[in-house]
């Protein structure tokens, strides 16, 4: 998926959520028929916190010279969203992940004697967006920056590399638990940083909790 | 569904069917080899009388109506203008007294390619070039057989005869790759600036070749385009940061270009243009100011081996060919006087070097070249005063016919920088000028 057209589709979503919303406002006002457990919930500034457990797409470039490979990682994450009245709710996270690593044989070189090359890849990435509770079901749809950092170690030489695309992030989470201030969801995720070929999925577990409520909902 | 459900789930339909779709590139070969494998390869000799400009009798639809051949080593290649097509064959004496000349035929820019089979139709002919003669080329010498599309049989007829000899351009015009055969979006089946794709460059019409130079962490010249190494260029999911920030060792751990090849060193690419292939020269495009003293360094250590070997006793490992420091803004030329300097207070010849930007510096700086861009159009006057002063002008990067028209007829450069080497070479042989042969001054 080009950024592009990641922002498209985001820029879709949130055209057709907005023009939803403003359809859903609409009936309110005209006193139809509204979902009671929305219009009685109050807005609320919300803290985040996800731990889990990723799976990092993609193989190392030289399979046949990698004697080790392991895709699963581990992925944490801290976020900050406004929970309102309406469905469209925005977020801010900031998530680090260690994602990789593999040890790969080099022959002979110019880099001197053969040897093995330790590759580990982290990933850190910040990301606005918008979520949408839809009964128990949370999706998430967020655009930010990862800093993807490759740590390689050669002959004792220790090196860390950084790119900075633009990433994507799609989720669907499945809220577990609920009481009055306090949300625990289990959380599918899917992050694609386009430019640096780093994309991976995510299983994990979400807490959330009201830090400040506003009022009663509109 | 509800209103937002459903709104969500377009949207995240759409989000995930957006997924990029690649395509999947296929060079057509013939099952087990074909008949070249069953028969004796033609020397390097004998291709020779292969070359030159062929009516394209039957088969106009693949190749128009005129096309042009010429040779490299065990390759006998089919050039035109019409979508920027080829054909890189091999040609072989067969056990029955038949010569084939066999491979395959590409529009680079469309995933559209074939098989073509012909046999030289003239059995006398035929037979010199059994008998290990290379005839000389006559208006008699016809190329007979089919093609087709995709892997399919070839039974399209193709005929191809000998119209009139190329006009000369070993050592005068010269056909420059644009960081290899063809352009990243094509799909010739190699990356740019990878060791498969300036083979291919050969192959499809280029004389010389242009690749892009940048620094490894540990100050060693390699072949890559971008700073960053861009998923359009590069796979392994190891493979993030920029060239500049990891060593030749993690690179070569952790990347390979887009179809598979290894980031080449400058000195690797340097020894395979001179030992695999009969390109005429380099021109290193030198993407930062630190890489100027390392590729110069690279460049004048081959040149003193190439004299070396020119100035023995023994001809037969004669080779003539030139490296050229590509100076394209100030940095760089800053870089390159302090490169001078380092040189020659070793005591190292140092290499030759071409300026993009300045005619008058070319020959203030004592340079070889210019390589002007094209967007500042032809400047047939400053064309001829570089050739004044003894150097010669490329023009970069020229991939459309009518422009490469314009630039032939107005300009009559001694080069074109292109990423369509068979339309250039083509372009050339119909219109073009033939330029001087400059003495002591090469690509």
């Amino acid at each position: 998926m080009s950024l592009g057209r990641a922002a498209l589709s985001l820029f879709t979503v949130a055209a057709i959520l907005g023009a939803a919303a403003s359809a859903r406002a609409a009936d309110t006002a005209d006193g139809s028929a509204s979902d009671s457990s929305t219009s009685a919930a109050p807005s609320s500034l919300e803290v985040s916190a996800l731990v889990g457990m990723s799976v990092t797409q993609g193989e190392p470039a030289y399979t046949a010279a990698t004697t080790s490979f392991r895709r699963v990682g581990v992925y944490s994450e801290l976020g900050v969203g406004y929970r309102s009245s309406y469905f469209i709710d925005p977020f801010i996270s900031v998530g680090y992940g260690a994602l990789a690593s593999a040890d790969t044989k080099l022959p002979d070189g110019e880099w001197g004697s053969a040897g093995t090359l330790h590759q580990n890849l982290g990933v850190w990435f910040i990301s606005p967006g918008i979520t949408s509770d839809i009964w128990r079901f949370r999706l998430r749809l967020g655009i930010g920056i990862a800093i993807v950092k490759e740590s390689n170690t050669f002959h004792s030489d220790k090196n860390t590399a950084t790119q900075k695309p633009l990433a994507a992030q799609l989720g669907l989470g499945f809220n577990c638990y609920e009481t009055h201030r306090f949300r625990l969801d289990f959380d599918l995720r899917y992050v694609k940083a386009q430019g640096a070929d780093v994309s991976f999925g995510l299983f994990g577990v979400t807490a959330r909790g009201d830090l400040l409520t506003f009022g009663g909902g509109n | 569904m509800n209103t937002k459900s459903a709104a969500f789930t377009v949207a995240a339909l759409f989000a995930l069917s957006s997924c990029e779709q690649v395509e999947e590139v296929s060079i057509p070969m013939f099952p087990d080899g074909g008949l070249l494998r069953t028969g004796t390869a033609l020397s390097r000799e004998q291709l020779y009388g292969f070359e030159g400009m062929f009516s394209v009798v039957h088969g106009s639809a693949l190749f128009g109506t005129e096309t042009s051949v010429r040779t490299s080593p065990g390759t006998i290649s089919i050039l035109t203008d019409k979508d920027n097509g080829y054909a890189v064959l091999g040609g072989a004496c067969l056990p029955d007294g038949r010569v084939v000349v066999e491979g395959y035929w590409q529009y680079p820019t469309e995933v559209k390619a074939g098989l073509v089979r012909l046999f030289v139709e003239q059995p006398d002919t035929a037979a010199a070039l059994c008998n290990g003669e290379a005839p000389p080329p006559s208006v008699d010498f016809t190329l007979a057989g089919t093609y087709s599309d995709d892997n399919d049989f070839p039974t399209t007829p193709l005929t191809l005869r000998w119209n009139r000899e190329l006009k000369p351009w070993r050592g005068r015009f010269f056909t420059i790759a644009h960081h290899g055969g063809c352009e990243v979006t094509d799909y010739c089946g190699a990356s740019p600036n990878s060791l498969e794709t300036i083979r291919l460059s050969e192959r499809v019409g280029c004389n010389a070749a242009e690749v892009d130079v940048r620094m490894t962490r540990d100050a060693i010249p390699v072949l890559f385009h971008d700073p960053t190494l861009s998923r359009a260029l590069v796979r392994g999911v190891f493979c993030n940061g920029s060239v500049s920030d990891l060593t030749l060792a993690e690179l070569r751990g952790s990347c390979t270009m887009a179809y598979g090849e290894i980031i080449p060193t400058l000195e690797e690419a340097l020894d395979m243009m001179v030992t695999d292939t009969e390109l005429e020269g380099a021109y290193l495009d030198e993407k930062t100011p630190e890489g100027v003293l390392p590729s110069a360094r690279v460049a004048a250590a081959l040149l003193a081996d190439l004299k070396a070997r020119n100035e023995n006793d023994d001809p037969s490992d004669d080779r003539h060919f030139v490296p050229v420091v590509g100076i394209p803004n100030a940095d760089v030329l800053d870089a390159w006087h302090t490169a001078k300097s380092t040189l020659q207070a070793e005591g190292i010849e140092v290499p030759p070097c071409l300026i993009e930007y300045d005619p008058d510096l070319v020959l203030s700086e004592g340079c070889v070249a210019w390589g002007p861009t094209w967007t500042l159009g032809t400047q047939p006057d400053n064309v001829r005063k570089v050739r004044a002063g003894g150097a010669r002008t490329f023009f970069w990067t020229l991939n459309q016919s009518d422009f490469v028209d314009a630039f032939l007829e107005e300009a009559q450069p001694d080069g074109i920088l292109t990423g369509r080497a068979s339309m250039v070479f083509h372009r050339y042989q119909e219109i073009g000028i033939t330029p001087p042969l400059l003495p002591g001054a090469a690509p």
